[in-house]
Parts: structure tokens; C-alpha cells; sequence
């Protein structure tokens, strides 16, 4: 059974990749932001399984949405997926409790670990 | 409303009520009435200097009686001809003040208005066609105003949108190709390794070729300005006080 998934970035073209992949895995989209802000609002009405999260976005950034997010919902399933390589970023995000953190252009990895996360919700 | 719309319709499932099932129940509105507060704005000024223009002349209707346009007419040469000798005295006189007054108030407010209402509409075009001019000479480190649900909100939202995917797809092919050089760079080294022959020769060739167009490919990614981030040429790193000068 797949997971429904809340998919954040500010670009169409990321997000259109992102959806492609999940949904050839069988997971369903709950939904999609453009924005950290978009992404608080939306993950409160929709309460998806998993949160896939940019960091660099116009609006608000990725980091501090999650922070909202596990602010409300400590148990909020969110995995980073950003173009940056620097391990700080990724540091940041487990000190967060945020579930992953993948680099785009690896999807492989990406597919994996919402494999993972499948397995063991 | 608008960006309520825009969310709704992405989702698959319908976990939020739509926009197009919650409307359904509701008679259909006029196209000027949906959320394009630009059209209403306009709708309003314009209504507005319209009834500008119709008070003016109820202001003649209701002031100008028609005894005294019966006495302006029966007296009008010899009034005229008083005026000419006298200017600036009698009733018709009074009468042109009256009108010059009333046709210079209704003047200023027209000007105040058109004023007021185009520094408001082209203060925020200007900073989007300012945006565009960046995004296109290679800075997307600049966002349009798209704090306004209105027509003009909206296309600050495309632009950043555009700059947003352009700084992707950039980023993305900076890295990819930064992954790559240092997969080929790998391969060199073996190749350096290898006893000279006519098939390890080519094969260094070929990877001279591929290293040359990879790092293009990276010089030109990295002459771009990218928001929040930057790329040194391998990866992507995102500015900030720890990183400045490194």
C-alpha cells in the first residue's frame, strides 16, 4: 500500500520529476507547495504520511517549515531532498528529526528511502 | 482564494473540497466577479470618474434654473455687449467663474485619481519587468512582488516560478556535470596508469574531450547568480556568513 505524499518545492519542473517517480512506485500525491509557507498550511489539512521537502525556496525555506511542521506534529515523516551537497544541511536535518536527506540527482537513493519508509511506518 | 484555488487543484486525492465541487452549488458568477480584483479596481475607478462626470452636470441641472436661462437668453446681446464694455461683471460672468471652478475641481480629482491609481498599477509592473530584465541577463537571485491576490500578484508568482525553474534545471546540470568530471577525472587517472598504446592514446583523447566539455558545461552554470546558493564549480553551496570567502 502506498503512502500519500505532500511534495514541496518552488519548482514546477523538481516537482513534476518528484510526482513521476513516486507515482511509479504506487504512492498517491496529497498534495503539492511551492512554498515552506504552503507546505505548514497544506500538511495541517492534508496530515500526509510523508513530507518531501526542498530547502532553498523564495517564500519561506524548508528548514524552518519543517520546524513548524514537527513543532505541531512530532511525528511528521520528512524527508529533505535539496541540490545542496554540504553535510551541515544534513546534520541540521536529522538534529531536526527529519526522516532523511537525499540530493535530487541521485534518485535512486530517493527511491530507496521511501521504500524504507514504507517498510517500517 | 486564488492561491486556495491553485492548491486544491494539485491535490489527487481531494482530501480538501475543491474548488470546482464547493462552486458547483452556487449559481454561476460573472467572469468581472471572480477573484481578478484588478478588473474590479478598474471597474471602480472608472465607475468612479464616471459618476465624477455626471455630478458636474447635476451640479448645472440643478443650479443653473430655467429663469435665469430664459433671462440669459432674452438678455443675452445686451449682456454680452455690458460684458464687453465692463469685463468681468454680470451674470455671465459669474456664470464662467462658476464653470471654471467647477471644471477645475472636476479636473484635479480626475488627475488625483488617474494618478493615484496609475503610480499603484505601474510602481509594482515596473518592479516585475525589472525582475524579468535580471532573470534574463542570468541573475535569479531577485523575486517579483507577489504579495497581492490581483492579476499583478499573479504574474510576480509566474516570475518567480520561471527564475525558480531556470535556477533548478541550472543546478542540476551543474551538478550532474560536476558528478561527472570527477567520474572522468577517476577514469584518467586509471588510464594514466595503463602502458601507452594506440586504444589507451584514443581513449585519452576521448576523455580530454568529455573533461573539456564538462567543464563548460560547469564555467557557464557558474556565471549565474542564484538565490540563496551559489556553484563553485563542483557543487552546490548555499550562501551565508559561514560561507562567505570560502
Amino acid at each position: 500500500m502506498g503512502m500519500r505524499v505532500l511534495v514541496v518545492d518552488d519548482s514546477g519542473f523538481m516537482r513534476k520529476r518528484i510526482i513521476s517517480e513516486l507515482k511509479t512506485q504506487g504512492h498517491t500525491i496529497a498534495g503539492e507547495a511551492k512554498s515552506g509557507s504552503e507546505a505548514v498550511e497544506m500538511y495541517r489539512a492534508l496530515k500526509p504520511d510523508l513530507v518531501t521537502m526542498d530547502i532553498t525556496m523564495r517564500d519561506m525555506d524548508g528548514i524552518s517549515a519543517a520546524k513548524e511542521i514537527l513543532s505541531e506534529d512530532p511525528d511528521a515523516r520528512i524527508l529533505f531532498l535539496t541540490i545542496l551537497k554540504e553535510e551541515k544541511y544534513k546534520e541540521e536535518a536529522e538534529k531536526l528529526g527529519a526522516v532523511g536527506f537525499f540530493n535530487k540527482t541521485d534518485p535512486m537513493s530517493i527511491v530507496e528511502a521511501v521504500k524504507h519508509m514504507e517498510r517500517t511506518r | 482564494m486564488g492561491r486556495e484555488t491553485t492548491i486544491n487543484s494539485r491535490c489527487d486525492e481531494g482530501s480538501l473540497v475543491s474548488e470546482s465541487e464547493n462552486s458547483s452549488s452556487r449559481p454561476p458568477r460573472h467572469p468581472i466577479f471572480k477573484k481578478k480584483s484588478l478588473r474590479k479596481r478598474l471597474l471602480v475607478v472608472f465607475c468612479g470618474l464616471a459618476l465624477a462626470a455626471i455630478l458636474v452636470n447635476l451640479n448645472f441641472v440643478l443650479h443653473w434654473d430655467a429663469k435665469q436661462t430664459q433671462g440669459y437668453i432674452l438678455n443675452g446681446v445686451k449682456q454680452i455687449s455690458s460684458e464687453n464694455e465692463n469685463p468681468g461683471t454680470g451674470v455671465p460672468a459669474t456664470f464662467r467663474n462658476h464653470l471654471l471652478l467647477v471644471l477645475a475641481i472636476t479636473a484635479l480629482c480626475f488627475a488625483a485619481i488617474i494618478y493615484l491609481y496609475v503610480k499603484r498599477l505601474l510602481g509594482p509592473l515596473d518592479d516585475i519587468a525589472q525582475t524579468g530584465i535580471e532573470i534574463s541577463n542570468g541573475n535569479l537571485d531577485v523575486s517579483a512582488p507577489s504579495n497581492t491576490l490581483d492579476e499583478i500578484g499573479e504574474l510576480g508568482q509566474v516570475v518567480n516560478q520561471i527564475a525558480a525553474n531556470y535556477q533548478e534545471v541550472l543546478l542540476f546540470t551543474g551538478t550532474t556535470a560536476g558528478n561527472s568530471h570527477s567520474a572522468v577525472e577517476r577514469m584518467e587517472k586509471l588510464l594514466n596508469r595503463q602502458q601507452p598504446t594506440a586504444d589507451v592514446d584514443e581513449l585519452r583523447e576521448q576523455v580530454d574531450i568529455v573533461k573539456r566539455d564538462l567543464e563548460t558545461l560547469e564555467e557557464m552554470v557558474t556565471e549565474f547568480r542564484f538565490f540563496e546558493t551559489y556553484f563553485d564549480g563542483r557543487k552546490v553551496v548555499r550562501h551565508g556568513p559561514e560561507e562567505e570567502g570560502s
